[in-house]
């Protein structure tokens, strides 16, 4: 367990300073990747419970004092998320990668929505139209492809390690 | 990292309570928002949004390292689809010269772009502070750039900024080094200004979109495409006189309440990379214009259409925007004196 969360951790920094090197980089037509509400769901779903909320919390922190919006909007929204991943996960989950990418699809999607609502609502700069259209929907979908790319890549790293001698392999499963 | 949040009951809380540090976690969030909401701009978690801000610039400034490589890689991937059958004996001559030819066209722009803040600067009179731009900003909600000249250098918050044509921002944060400027096309911002042509005033504000707008003008006033728009100086935030942009398209008839005006903004056309912080102008343009209407002398044209724009609370009471202060309720700051 420790390892997991050892790896975790490393991973939140690499998010951290992906999205504040790498983000603005890589924006497509002004849609920008939020890798830390991609990290945070991947996260979410190979390592529910704790070690999620912490990455959750931290990272949410983190991205929300590097802008200029409320802070602590992004963690809530995070550990909100991450406890409901898990739940999903262990209620839909059959361990096969294609559920697993769909929920974490959802979720993030309901993440950005969240998040454009809390925009929405803490400030009456934006408008809720303009909020959803123009941010919340491409950011979902550019992070949708990140969020299952990381899950893929992540998997593996985060999968239990088998038993001495016992049966088993840490393959994927596509259906 | 869980013994971090509870060292007393280890791993007891990690395996049967996440609930527990969920709602801890929870709370803390919550109380933060609510914090953060209540405070006012020099407020306790605004000042450290403020203070990290500043500790992430160095790694804000690795960011603008890995847009110049992506630009040079671009180049080079367009350079080899140009010209595929270029597996020659000059092909290592060649490519030496077309990096230096690079480079030197690097200079040229940098020098045209400087030429640029130079002669704006001698226009306006202007006395300030030459930044680089380091990086922008890392999420979708911001139009915020980091510049490489901070509190030392003699910038500060509310101070306008200015690329080679005109205004493009405000500081709205500042470090020892660097400083975070909210571009003019922010959604947050806004400034008051005038068409230098008919004398009308208005509020030129940023949208999500990344347009910006032209608003508060009375429905009757013709604007055309191309009319040119100047700060007014109205609010305290930007000295008088500042070229904003130009009306791009002006969407609806005059006399149409939904009439839309789209304004050009100075920094679209090319990427910012160099900008002149303004401290102080001494241009005869920086001065309050007098308001021909105003027979008792006193305030500037179309003073009360601006102060009416304020009165949102419908109190009948003007709120007031006064030394870079303001209390309009708006959201954003429609006179450009910082983050909402």
């Amino acid at each position: 367990m420790g390892g997991r969360v050892g790896i975790a951790a490393i991973g939140a920094l690499l998010a951290l300073v992906l999205q504040v090197v790498l983000a603005p980089n890589i924006a497509i037509m002004g849609t920008m990747p939020h890798f830390v509400i991609a990290y945070t769901m991947v996260v979410s779903l190979l390592v529910p419970g704790t070690p999620a909320y912490v990455v959750a919390f931290c990272l949410g922190m983190a991205s929300d004092l590097l802008g200029y919006g409320p802070v602590g909007a992004l963690p809530f929204i995070l550990l909100i998320m991450a406890f409901a991943i898990g739940r999903a996960e262990s209620a839909f989950g059959n361990g096969t990668v294609f559920v697993s990418c769909s929920i974490l699809v959802v979720f993030v999607i309901l993440a950005h929505f969240l998040h454009a609502a809390f925009m929405v609502a803490m400030t009456s700069t934006y408008s809720a139209s303009e909020a959803f259209l123009l941010i919340a929907i491409p950011q979902s979908l550019y992070d949708s492809v990140l969020a299952v790319i990381m899950y893929i890549a992540l998997r593996r790293m985060f999968s239990p390690s088998p038993s001495p001698g016992g049966i088993g392999s840490s393959g994927l499963r596509l259906r | 990292m869980e013994r971090l949040l509870a060292p007393r009951f280890g791993q007891s809380i990690h395996v049967q309570r996440p609930g527990v540090v969920l709602g801890i976690l929870l709370v803390l969030s919550l109380v933060c928002v609510t914090m953060y909401a209540r405070e006012g701009d020099d407020g306790a978690i605004h000042s450290l949004q403020s203070a990290v801000s500043g500790i992430f610039v160095p790694l804000k400034a690795a960011s603008g390292g890995v847009s110049a490589a992506e630009q040079s890689i671009s180049d080079r991937v367009t350079d080899a689809q140009a010209d595929p059958n270029s597996l020659t004996a000059l092909r290592e001559q060649n490519e030496q010269l077309r990096q230096r030819a690079s480079a030197l066209e690097e200079y040229r722009l940098e020098a045209e772009r400087l030429e640029g803040l130079l002669e704006m600067r001698t226009t306006y009179q202007a006395q300030g502070v030459p930044a680089r731009v380091l990086s922008r900003s890392t999420d979708a909600w911001n139009q915020v750039v980091t510049i490489d000249a901070g509190a030392v250098e003699g910038v500060r918050a509310g101070l306008p900024v200015m690329g080679p044509s005109g205004l493009v921002g405000q500081v709205v944060s500042t470090s020892d080094h660097a400083s975070d400027v909210r571009l003019l096309r922010d959604s947050s911002s806004g400034v008051a200004v005038i068409i230098q042509s008919s004398r009308e005033e208005g509020i030129v504000h940023g949208s999500i979109e990344g347009l910006l707008y032209l608003d508060d003008i009375s429905d009757e006033v013709e604007v055309n495409p191309g009319d040119v728009l100047i700060t007014s100086g109205l609010g305290g935030g930007y000295f008088r006189g500042i070229m904003v942009g130009t009306v791009l398209k002006v969407e609806g008839e005059a006399g149409a309440t939904t009439r839309k005006i789209i304004v050009d903004a100075n920094e679209s056309a090319d990427p910012l990379e160099e900008v002149y912080v303004v401290t102080s102008m001494t241009s005869k343009l920086a001065e309050p214009e007098k308001d021909l209407n105003d027979t008792s002398g006193s305030g500037t044209a179309g003073s009360d259409a601006l102060a009416g724009y304020a009165d949102l609370d419908g109190d009948g009471v003007a709120e007031t925007y006064v030394g870079g202060e303001t209390s309009n309720g708006y959201g954003y700051d429609a006179y450009g004196t910082g983050a909402y």
